[in-house]
Formats: structure tokens, C-alpha cells, sequence
């Protein structure tokens, strides 16, 4: 048991993937599973930078985005393998977020949080302004399907496997003598400096880690959904990806899963398509307040224990004779 | 020459346009430690609002819905940062939320149209040169606001408590103060500046209901350019960001020209001469 408690978020996302190759989804629903997978690995790039390294970061669907570009680039412009884009989206997300990880790192929470903003932002203006290159607003169509990895069905299972590896890598990460590191980083980063650790190489290979992965995601997504543009992986959805880890919880590995989910299927069902990211943002407000933690990590039995307690007793219960006073 | 000359012109009425959110910060932030991240939705909201009303009474109204953000969001930070376990992560992601509820709100109510209010498109025009009025306007309304701060911190009575709340707040609670009610006042005037902001902007060029977001990110950088050392430095401040805007949209190819200022703004956040640092919270 001891053996396999570590692996509990891996293995609940396997339990899943198993579920969704058997199960005869529908296109609609294969398609929720692909956003929902896509979503869930970005989620979980950025839980390692926020959760392991309490990196803020409001760029990780930009790192997603130099990804999808790389590769969308490469495949329709330079007609390069999918395969090639791929190792240029994981080379190139990950080069960008340690080079800007390298600049920012060591800056306060504050000036952290919005230094990442203000990347991402930047990085939008150049996408939209380098028409010849990127397409401009318009983007770039015609991005072709990874061999062997046709419609949306297997690309939903090919996204959660790569969900799975990543997570088993989470795990083996956080519980490595570099996760100690990390954690060490994490709480008192001058203290791991006396002892020997180089917080800013840890943190921006850490960050390049979690931009890579991002950039991974926005290789299959660029993949599957064939089209690219600015508005596909926005600054809002890095807002919303933070949401999903701080509400899923942000030092566990299923945290981000459970959050993706959670959002994803939450986008699907409210009402209203203008008003929907406010009724949205409301409800994220109430929860992410209510358990600070996040879902996975709220200890629920001490919750409901607590809302026993104050309970208070009902009238029939005051009033029948038989009740009992018990400490 | 003259052609550089108008844009230094240029600069000035956007410079003072971006001072109008950088103040807002400025006094936010020392009084609650708060960086403001929704300041931009109050400058939205006021622009587009005054846009839909009409010129005359358009100023109060927008005035009035850009203040009353403000209160609301205020007031939720004051309440969140109250709370034992708040940090600084979680009002950034509450600033955050905000800007996302605001835009789609916007956007629900405005729809996806820029509006703009007309009114002072025309200019001076001495010898060669070209003063937009908009310039004049905004240099005008940003003077007498910065004036009035000011004199409003370093005059008067409420003031002299504001800035005993900004240096101490629990000091300055024991010497009892009021210190969520002046907290609470910073949001709502604030909100006041950021409604000129925005209905200038609304005057000179139009407003959307995804400026926010963009606006934010110019005050913020405005406010920090100089470092955090109140409103006048924020001033400065937001010229530098508008001359560094005006200048390289005029002579810098078009594909980097509109990313210039945000690149300012990450090399100086990065140089890490101006780090934050929350010295009080709420």
C-alpha cells in the first residue's frame, strides 16, 4: 500500500483513460474529452511551476501558444513532419519560459505574478502583428493531423495518455531529492540558498520543465484542432488555468486533473455566452474563498465534522422527550 | 523635426491618459498593498458607459460607474485581505477574476463595438505643428487631479490620517483611525481617476470592452518605471511609458513597434531595482 499511495493521482487518471478507450463516446463527447485533456495537461504544467516551485505564472497558455505556432509553422509553411514540430514545440516553449524565468525568478510574488502578465501579453501583440509569419489575427488553417492519430477520438486518448506520463513524471519529480530542493525553495528560498542550492538554476529548469510541457499541449492541440489563432489560447485561459489549480489544489498532482475537469465541463453547461465568464468568475470566487486549498487537498472529513458541530439541532429533535444530551 | 515635435505632443495627452491609472495604483497600494489589478475594468466601464450616454451628462455617468466598480471591488479586497490565511497571490488572482467577470459583463452589455465619444477630434495647428485638443484636455485633467491629490495628502487633515494609514496601519488603527474606512476611500477616488481615463480616452480614440486588461498593464507599468514613490513619480511615469509608445510606433517597423512599451516593462521589472514589496496589507 505504501508503495502505491505516491501513485494514487496517476492511477486515477489511468482508471480514466482506461474508461474513455472502451467506452463508446460520441463525437460530441469526445471532443469534451479533448478539451478537457488539453486543458488538464496545461493545468498540470503549470501546478508543477505554482504548486512545486510557488511560480506564478499568467503566461502558461502563452507557452501553450508558442508551442502550437512552432509547430503549426513548421507543418504548413515548411510542410516538416508533425513529429519535427513536435520536438520544435517542447524545444522552443521551453527555451522561451527558461529564458524569461532566468529574467524574473528571484522578483517578489507580486512583481512575479505580473511580470508573467505583462510576457503574455507582449507575446499576443507580436502574434497578432507578425502577419507573415503567424497569420495575424486571422491565424493559421490547414494544420495537418498527426499520423496514425486520426479524429478527435484518438486524439482524446492520446492526449490523456500523455496526461498519465506526465503525472507519473510529476510524481517521481516531487518525491526526487530535487523535489526536496524545490520544497526547501518553496518555503524559505534564502535558507536554500545556504544550503548550497542554486534557487535561480532550480527554478528556471523547473520553469522550463513546465513550459515545455505546455508546449507539448499546444503541439497536440495545434494537432487536433487543425487551426491556430490568437484567440485559441488567450490570456484569459491562463486565468483560467490558475483557477483550475488553485481550486483543484495547487501542491497535488490531481489537483489541476480534477480542477480541468471541473472547469471544462462547468464552461459547457452554463448558460449565456456573454454573461458565462462572469457567472463563471463568480462561482470560481465563492469556491476558491470557501477552500483555500483547493477540492483535492481540503481535508473533507474535518470539514463535514466541523459543519456537524455546528449543526444546530432541529426543533423535532429539541422537543421530544427522549433526546438526549451527548458530549 | 516637426514631426517628432507632435509626437512629443502626442505623448503628453497619452502620457497623462496612463498617469490616470498609475495614480490610482500609487495611492491603492500604499494605503492597502494591493496592486489593483482591475483598475482598467473601472476606466472601461466608465469610458464605455459615458460613450453610451452621451456627452454632457455621459461624464457623470461614467464617472459614477467607474467609482461604483470600484467600491464593489474595493470592498471585496478589503474583505478577502482581512482574512487570516490571504496573501498577496490571492488578491492578485482575485484582481484577476475581476478583470474576467468585467470583460464578459462588458461585453454583455456594450457588445463587442468600440464606442467612442466625439467631441475634441480637432487641433491646433501653429505653423507646422499639430496640438490635438485631446492633449491639451488630458494634460489639463491629469494637472489638476495630480494637483488635487496632492494637496488633498499633504494639506489636509484627512490627508495627514491617509498617509498614517499608508506608513502603519495598525498604528495608526490604535491611534484611532478609521483604517478600512481610508482604505476603502483610496479604491473609491481611484476609481474616480481611472473614470478620467477612461472617458478621455473614450473622447481622444475609443474604448472596448477588452481594453481593460491593456490599460492595467500600461498603469502598472507607468507606476513602476520610476519605482513606487506616489503620485508624481507615477506621473512621470506614465509620460515615459506614452514617449517610449508614441516613439516607437512612429519609427519602428510595425511587427515589434505595439509591444515596445510591455518590453519596457519586463526589462525594468526584471532588472529587479523596483521590486515589490506588500509593506501593508489590508
Amino acid at each position: 500500500m505504501t508503495y502505491i499511495r505516491p501513485y494514487a493521482a496517476p492511477l486515477v487518471v489511468a482508471v480514466a483513460l482506461v474508461f474513455l478507450t472502451i467506452l463508446p463516446l460520441s463525437a460530441t463527447q469526445a471532443d469534451t474529452s479533448l478539451t478537457i485533456g488539453t486543458n488538464a495537461l496545461l493545468a498540470l504544467s503549470l501546478g508543477l511551476a505554482f504548486g512545486q516551485g510557488g511560480i506564478f505564472s499568467g503566461a502558461q497558455a502563452a507557452f501553450g501558444a508558442v508551442g502550437g505556432y512552432a509547430t503549426a509553422i513548421a507543418t504548413t509553411t515548411w510542410s516538416l513532419s508533425p513529429f519535427v514540430g513536435l520536438v520544435l514545440a517542447i524545444v522552443l516553449a521551453a527555451a522561451v519560459s527558461w529564458a524569461l524565468a532566468r529574467l524574473i525568478v528571484r522578483l517578489s510574488p507580486l512583481a512575479l505574478a505580473l511580470a508573467t502578465i505583462v510576457f503574455s501579453q507582449m507575446l499576443t501583440i507580436l502574434i497578432n502583428q507578425n502577419v507573415g509569419l503567424t497569420g495575424g489575427y486571422i491565424g493559421i488553417a490547414g494544420i495537418p493531423r498527426i499520423p496514425g492519430i486520426g479524429a478527435t477520438y484518438r486524439a482524446q486518448i492520446l492526449v490523456w495518455a500523455i496526461v498519465l506520463l506526465v503525472s507519473i513524471g510529476y510524481v517521481h519529480l516531487r518525491d526526487s531529492i530535487q523535489g526536496q530542493a524545490l520544497r526547501t525553495i518553496r518555503h524559505d528560498a534564502t535558507l536554500a540558498q545556504s544550503l548550497g542550492i542554486n534557487v535561480t538554476a532550480r527554478l528556471s529548469a523547473l520553469f522550463a520543465l513546465s513550459g515545455g510541457i505546455a508546449g507539448l499541449a499546444g503541439w497536440v492541440y495545434a494537432h487536433s484542432r487543425l487551426f491556430l489563432s490568437p484567440q485559441s489560447l488567450p490570456l484569459g485561459l491562463s486565468i483560467i488555468l490558475l483557477m483550475m489549480v488553485v481550486v483543484g489544489g495547487r501542491t497535488t498532482v490531481l489537483g489541476p486533473v480534477v480542477g480541468a475537469v471541473l472547469f471544462t465541463l462547468l464552461q459547457d453547461w452554463l448558460p449565456g455566452q456573454q454573461l458565462q465568464n462572469a457567472l463563471f468568475g463568480l462561482i470560481v470566487l465563492i469556491v476558491m474563498l470557501a477552500f483555500p486549498a483547493g477540492i483535492v487537498a481540503t481535508d473533507w472529513r474535518a470539514v463535514v465534522r466541523q459543519a456537524a458541530r455546528h449543526r444546530r439541532p432541529s426543533a423535532t429533535e429539541l422537543n421530544t422527550p427522549t433526546a438526549k444530551v451527548t458530549t | 523635426m516637426t514631426q517628432f515635435i507632435n509626437f512629443l505632443f502626442l505623448a503628453l495627452g497619452l502620457g497623462a491618459v496612463y498617469a490616470l491609472l498609475a495614480i490610482p495604483l500609487s495611492v491603492v497600494f500604499s494605503t492597502t498593498g494591493v496592486i489593483d489589478v482591475a483598475v482598467g475594468v473601472y476606466a472601461t466601464v466608465a469610458g464605455l458607459t459615458a460613450a453610451s450616454v452621451g456627452l454632457p451628462l455621459g461624464l457623470v455617468a461614467g464617472a459614477g460607474a467607474g467609482m461604483a466598480c470600484a467600491g464593489v471591488v474595493g470592498g471585496l479586497y478589503l474583505l478577502i485581505g482581512s482574512r487570516p490565511k490571504a496573501d498577496v497571490i490571492l488578491l492578485i488572482l482575485v484582481g484577476l477574476l475581476v478583470l474576467l467577470i468585467g470583460t464578459s459583463v462588458g461585453q454583455a452589455v456594450f457588445g463587442v463595438d468600440p464606442r467612442s465619444l466625439g467631441g475634441l477630434r480637432s487641433a491646433f495647428t501653429p505653423g507646422q505643428l499639430i496640438i490635438p485638443h485631446f492633449v491639451l484636455a488630458a494634460a489639463a485633467v491629469t494637472a489638476v487631479m495630480l494637483l488635487a491629490v496632492l494637496a488633498l495628502l499633504h494639506k489636509t487633515r484627512i490627508g495627514e490620517e491617509m498617509r498614517a494609514v499608508a506608513s502603519n496601519p495598525q498604528a495608526a488603527g490604535l491611534c484611532g483611525i478609521n483604517v478600512r474606512r481610508y482604505q476603502f476611500a483610496a479604491f473609491v477616488a481611484g476609481g474616480l481617476l481611472a473614470s478620467a481615463a477612461g472617458i478621455l480616452l473614450g473622447v481622444s480614440r475609443s474604448v472596448a470592452y477588452n481594453s481593460s486588461l491593456v490599460l492595467t498593464l500600461l498603469g502598472f507599468g507607468a507606476l513602476i518605471v520610476l519605482g513606487i514613490r506616489g503620485p508624481a513619480r507615477a506621473v512621470a511615469g506614465g509620460l515615459a511609458i506614452a514617449l517610449i509608445e508614441v516613439l516607437s510606433v512612429g519609427y519602428l517597423p510595425a511587427g515589434i513597434a505595439t509591444a515596445m512599451p510591455l518590453v519596457f516593462i519586463l526589462v525594468v521589472l526584471a532588472s529587479g531595482r523596483f521590486d515589490i514589496h506588500a509593506s501593508s496589507r489590508p
